[in-house]
């Protein structure tokens, strides 16, 4: 949270003027924008640009056998 | 004030309840023993438990956008509104938690919840059916009467009932979904709203209820319950909606063994006694009495005063008021 968001947090809220309550809606509309985008980028793996771990290179995972179809 | 000029829930001069809700119900179903601390002694805890401050207030918050954007008010104004009463609601709350999920439930997480809610429904697809009268189904109470009642209640035997059971609720909120009116119950929670949550929600006291009163208040087909459920997290709110049926079926069971749940509670009235259900305990976190049950029988009572206050007894009969605690906003016309 931002400094200036925390500051209004810790007054009187009937000393909040509709300036004051506004930065706090906006900061807060604000996050869930963020929040949902993030979302969306994670599920879709478009924009994650976290490197990927391959569990098999590093032998945490073991190689599954390659499937051989029988013919009948 | 209310409660000494509100009707009891209870036949005159005896311990027999006649007016019921699912809190009621829920805890006379869950221990009898938790039901006569609440509802015959009128114990409850010094503080309230943060778990339900939080969803008094989240309910009362979106409560009280809906009322703001009824005005008129454009969402950001609504949205200041909304969350400048919130503020001053909870000024003075100072959440004590105990456990991680009460961790959970702070006031800038619980303001933070709220106006994710409206930013993500802000077009919510569930739309607030509305009544006959024209008025929009908000926080609908409900009182009918149920077609029998206590057995001290008949003038005598086999002779007509001269005060039948009640069943008395309130509903958040009725909504319109996918051409289907469903009663949509808002759930706060810290836990992961996935199929596990929403499955322990069938069967469900308090959600059969709301099926059954549905359809009798509203005198409509009600096609279920939508459990509008908000994840608490530490950095994020979550917003999922899950949906619970009741087939006719399953309400007239409902209904026959209710009439065996309430024929149970006379008996304990009559008696005087209503016995510990010991498999309850630690149901549901813990129960608040475990403390106390835990003790010998004859210092109870020290500890219920330590730990407890007699105030005002549960009453499925006073309607839920929502406290008007929007401001007067200058140029408005209401």
């Amino acid at each position: 949270m931002p400094n200036e968001i925390d500051q209004l947090m810790l007054l009187d809220p009937l000393n909040l003027s509709d300036v004051d309550l506004d930065k706090i809606v906006d900061y807060l509309r604000g996050s869930y924008k963020t929040h949902e985008q993030a979302a969306k980028f994670s599920k879709s793996g478009e924009a994650s640009d976290k490197p990927k771990i391959d569990l098999e290179k590093i032998g945490l995972v073991k190689a599954k056998p390659p499937l051989v179809r029988r013919k009948i | 004030m209310k409660a000494d000029i509100a009707l009891s829930p209870f036949l005159p001069g005896t311990h027999i309840q006649y007016a019921w809700d699912s809190t009621s119900l829920g805890w006379l179903k869950t221990c009898p023993r938790l039901y006569q601390y609440h509802m015959i002694d009128g114990w409850s805890h010094l503080e309230t438990p943060i778990h339900l401050r939080f969803g008094i207030e989240y309910h009362q918050a979106l409560h009280d956008y809906e009322k703001t954007k009824n005005k008129q008010l454009k969402h950001v104004e609504a949205l200041r509104e909304t969350v400048r009463v919130l503020l001053i609601r909870i000024a003075d709350w100072k959440p004590k938690p105990h456990t991680k999920s009460e961790e959970l439930k702070t006031k800038w997480n619980l303001l933070r919840t709220v106006v994710w809610y409206l930013e993500k429904f802000r077009d919510d697809p569930a739309e607030t059916f509305i009544q006959k009268d024209g008025t929009p189904a908000m926080e609908v109470s409900f009182k009918f009467e149920l077609d029998w009642g206590p057995a001290g209640s008949r003038a005598f035997p086999q002779g007509e009932w001269t005060q039948p059971y009640l069943l008395c609720g309130h509903l958040d909120r009725i909504v319109t979904f996918s051409d289907a009116i469903f009663v949509m119950d808002r759930k706060t929670t810290t836990s992961t709203p996935g199929s596990y949550y929403f499955d322990n929600f069938a069967p469900d006291n308090q959600m059969t209820i709301y099926s059954f009163a549905g359809q009798v208040v509203l005198d409509a087909p009600i096609k279920g319950v939508i459990i509008d459920a908000a994840q608490v997290g530490k950095d994020f709110s979550r917003f999922v909606r899950g949906f619970t049926y009741r087939t006719p079926d399953q309400i007239e069971e409902w209904i026959k063994d209710l009439k065996e749940w309430l024929s149970l509670a006379e008996g304990y009235a009559t008696e005087g006694y209503w016995p510990q259900n010991d498999t309850a305990c630690n149901k549901f976190g813990g129960c608040r009495f475990r403390e106390i049950c835990s003790k010998s029988p004859h210092v109870r009572e020290k500890f219920l005063e330590a730990s407890f206050e007699k105030g005002e007894r549960w009453n499925p009969l006073i309607p839920r008021e929502w406290e008007s605690t929007m401001p007067s906003i200058p140029g408005l016309v209401t």
